[in-house]
């Protein structure tokens, strides 16, 4: 779900960029699917705002709970109500998130069907392996760019978003279309994983919130529930899949005819 | 000790070898067979050693023991023109028929080129399915040759970044297609 904030960011930018640069040499993201990312990307938005609302006024409730010393086993009037707006709001968000993923879902499978056939086809069955290599080769993609791009997969939403506002245009000078598509529908892949996990772990979330309810710790199980939510939706650590390295390569030496022998295929 | 681990694992590979005088670090002589030895005077002295020593019928067969050899003493002294004394090995060695054109092409590519030579070119990537495991796999050992070449031999440090990059790349575009191979 974390990956699937990124790529309707990407795809507003990809729109842009379609519009504004030539076609690249395979053309893997027609007009259709950045036009269907657009349309995830605006349900995501919805969603992101709505969750957010929600997380917020359970993280106020919570620092409240914890303010005035309650626990799970406090029986008091004021905790026990501040237990059950918790719990009424963390039942809000699980029926925010059962209302509006599905929603989300559909375009994002759109996307990856369609990326699906696209790179089975032109990738699949009309190239070997190596003629991959020499595609992402000819199409001359900026490497740091897609460093930094794999990193902010990795980044929370706001991480993102001024990574790639500095990242995209970058990327959309160049005939990026193989690995940017590889990259989507990769990203399509794994978010619609995220959503049906999320999906399924709904009623498991509001089973155990009505056990809490009757037998004590509401407040573990938001803090629980909330924290699996929040982590797959909004991100967790940054996790560094490489180090860094110089943005400039250094130019290639003009290769001596034993050389030039050696490497020509 | 890393230069006794390799003459012994060489020495095993062979049909004999000539006695271990002087295991010394300081000498680092690499004895192959009863033919030439090799070592301890820079590359370019080995290079024409080995090219000496291949000519000769009763040393022609020892071509991987030699190009070994000379991949140990390029990486005592790292230095970019490394690169064109051991493409020049092979080529001669090309011409003279010790080793075909495919297999000179396939030796310096592996460590010298930025491209992955043991990317399959026959059948369309769809078609490699499950194999796809034995293609990442052999990209990795391809990607150590290049960080022994590229790196310790040649010293090309930026060349060395750009393989990486490609290789990550090549690894993503190859996990991509074959998703979409196998949910098609």
């Amino acid at each position: 779900m974390k990956r699937l904030s990124i790529i309707v960011l990407l795809g507003t930018f990809a729109i842009d960029a379609a519009t504004a640069q030539p076609p690249p040499t395979l053309q893997l993201l027609p007009l259709s699917v950045n036009e269907n990312i657009a349309s995830t990307n605006r349900a995501a938005k919805a969603i992101e705002g709505n969750l957010k609302k929600i997380i917020g006024r359970l993280d106020s409730q919570f620092a409240t709970f914890r303010t005035v010393q309650c626990d799970s086993l406090t029986r008091d009037e004021g905790c026990q109500q501040l237990t059950d707006a918790m719990a009424s709001t963390y039942d809000e968000l699980l029926g925010e998130l059962e209302k509006t993923l599905p929603e989300l879902r559909q375009p994002l499978l759109e996307l990856r069907d369609e990326l699906q056939t696209r790179i089975r086809y032109e990738l699949g069955l009309k190239r070997t392996p190596r003629e991959l290599q020499k595609l992402l080769l000819t199409e001359g993609v900026s490497s740091q760019a897609l460093i930094q791009r794999r990193q902010s997969n990795r980044r929370s939403l706001t991480d993102g978003v001024r990574t790639l506002a500095s990242l995209l245009p970058r990327l959309a000078t160049g005939a990026t279309g193989t690995l940017s598509a590889s990259e989507f529908y990769l990203d399509a892949v794994e978010a619609v994983r995220a959503i049906e996990l999320v999906e399924g772990k709904i009623p498991y979330a509001r089973a155990q919130l009505s056990l809490a309810k009757a037998w004590g710790g509401v407040d573990d199980a938001v803090i629980e529930g909330v924290r699996g939510f929040t982590d797959l939706y909004f991100g967790g650590e940054n996790d560094e899949l490489r180090p860094d390295r110089p943005l400039e390569l250094a130019e290639r030496e003009i290769p001596d005819p034993a050389i030039s022998e050696l490497t020509n295929w | 000790m890393k230069t006794h681990l390799s003459t012994l694992t060489l020495c095993l590979t062979l049909s004999g070898c000539g006695t271990l005088k002087d295991t010394s670090p300081a000498l680092e002589l690499t004895y192959i067979h009863d033919c030439h030895p090799l070592g301890g005077s820079g590359l370019q002295v080995a290079v024409e050693q080995a090219n000496h020593a291949l000519a000769q019928s009763r040393c022609r067969d020892q071509f991987e023991p030699y190009w070994s050899s000379l991949l140990d003493e390029g990486e005592r002294q790292p230095d970019v023109s490394n690169k064109a004394k051991l493409a020049a090995f092979l080529s001669n060695q090309r011409e003279t028929g010790v080793v075909s054109r495919d297999q000179a092409r396939e030796l310096y590519s592996r460590y010298f080129d930025i491209r992955f030579f043991s990317l399959p070119d026959i059948h369309n990537t769809c078609s490699y399915g499950e194999r796809g495991d034995a293609i990442s796999a052999e990209l990795a050992e391809e990607l150590r040759q290049k960080r022994r070449g590229l790196l310790k031999i040649a010293d090309e440090k930026s060349a060395y970044e750009e393989t990486l990059d490609l290789y990550g790349n090549v690894k993503q575009i190859l996990l991509a297609t074959r998703t979409a191979c196998e949910a098609g």
